[in-house]
């Protein structure tokens, strides 16, 4: 299952069309009920920090996050930079831990708290209330264990999708 | 220069773009929303249609049991209605006698019983003493005379119908024809009653209760006279055999009258 069944280019463009459906049926799914839904968007950012260089998952993180911001119809660059900080906290997380048990989870950890990180920064800089004490409370914490559910199940789908990650990367 | 250095660097740019980006406002064009638009539309329609799948059944299974406790409802009070029509039925009943045959109805009753006997023609009541019932209490109901308690307990009273072969019942014709004679019992259906001779009397004529034995009030309905027996040549009384206008064996709901 982990093997690609068809050329590169069709199965990112798979992927692709995967993440952005899925992450609008699960937020379609999910917000009704106060449930942040899992960010499969910061998992991809995961996905790429395991499989491509560290300078490049972070340009590749960006470029996501400002698909994301699109999608959003919001200010470009807020969940771009977000973005990039989770998974620049993944890369230096990774690089400290190496390779060893839990790695997936420390993973997401990492990018969730990295990624909030930069959300506050952002907050500060642009003195808004983006950020809240309540949003710190109830969302964050929801939407840690949301996108912790997800991780096993999207690193599957991303290893079938985008390969296995590649044995000197790991 | 170490590669987290780089890192570093690369991300400290980035987040100066951002800070740019956010700070002057700069939002994409519509257009490139719009082209992802029909992927997030089937997100969002998959979304939808999970959430109504998962609403539908619940509420399907909570539909479920409300229809059981409405229905539960509804029985109860199919049977409550039950009871009210019967208790209206009742009082119209003993509303009609008392306008009809005599004001000093007593109770109303319930048939529990009857007489297993071919021959006796005998009812009992779910009421007795308790309830104000005494022997010799004529029972009732709208379309005419049942009988007289001639037994009572406290919860119980026993009738001796009009057919019963130890009944007798004074009457009278009905409609001024006069004639003035003693109904009594024969089993299984019929009453049989002497007229004195000099009476005119048909089939077809209403009998109806006299004042004579001082225990039903006058003219209540008894039967109707169904066949005439022919006078032999040393009769002093005319017979005539008379069908009851209650039928005995259907009656369920009685109205006792207070004694004479």
């Amino acid at each position: 299952m982990s093997v690609p069944v068809g050329p590169p280019w069709l199965m990112i463009l798979g992927y692709v069309v995967a993440l952005l459906v899925l992450q609008s049926a699960l937020s379609r799914l999910l917000s009704p009920l106060g449930v942040p839904p899992p960010d499969l968007f910061l998992l991809t950012g995961i996905a790429l920090a395991r499989r491509t260089l560290p300078v490049s998952a972070l340009l590749g993180a960006y470029a996501l996050g400002l698909a994301q911001d699109i999608l959003g119809a919001g200010a470009l660059g807020l969940h771009a930079a977000a973005l990039a900080g989770g998974t620049l906290l993944v890369l230096l997380t990774r690089r400290a831990a190496g390779s060893r048990a839990g790695q997936g989870l420390l993973s997401v950890l990492a990018a969730v708290l990295g990624q909030w990180l930069t959300f506050m920064f952002l907050t500060y800089w642009l003195r808004t209330g983006l950020v809240t004490a309540e949003s710190l409370v109830h969302i964050l914490p929801l939407s840690l264990l949301t996108t912790l559910i997800a991780a096993p199940l999207w690193n599957w789908f991303a290893d079938y999708a985008l390969g296995r990650v590649p044995d000197g990367l790991e | 220069m170490r590669e987290w250095q780089r890192l570093g660097l690369v991300f400290a740019a980035l987040l100066v773009l951002s800070m740019v980006m956010t700070r002057t406002q700069l939002v994409a064009p519509v257009a490139l929303l719009s082209a992802t638009a029909p992927l997030t539309q089937l997100g969002v329609v998959t979304g939808d249609n999970l959430r109504r799948a998962v609403t539908g059944f619940l509420e399907q299974r909570h539909l479920s049991g409300e229809v059981s406790a409405l229905t539960r409802a509804n029985e109860d009070l199919r049977q409550k209605n039950e009871l009210l029509s019967l208790e209206v039925r009742r009082l119209h009943q003993v509303t009609q006698i008392t306008a009809t045959q005599a004001p000093n109805a007593v109770a109303t009753a319930q048939v529990i019983a009857v007489n297993p006997s071919p021959l006796l023609a005998r009812l009992t009541l779910n009421k007795g003493s308790a309830d104000g019932l005494q022997p010799r209490m004529p029972v009732t109901v709208p379309a005419g005379l049942v009988g007289q308690i001639t037994q009572v307990g406290a919860h119980q009273a026993v009738v001796v119908s009009l057919v019963d072969p130890e009944s007798s019942v004074g009457v009278t014709l009905a409609g001024g024809k006069g004639g003035r004679g003693l109904a009594t019992g024969a089993p299984p259906d019929r009453l049989k009653v002497e007229f004195t001779s000099g009476v005119n009397v048909q089939p077809g004529d209403v009998v109806v209760t006299s004042s004579l034995g001082g225990v039903y009030p006058v003219g209540i309905r008894v039967g109707q006279v169904e066949k005439v027996l022919l006078l032999g040549p040393n009769d002093l009384t005319r017979t005539v055999i008379v069908r009851p206008t209650v039928d005995v064996g259907s009656v369920t709901d009685v109205t006792v009258l207070g004694r004479l």
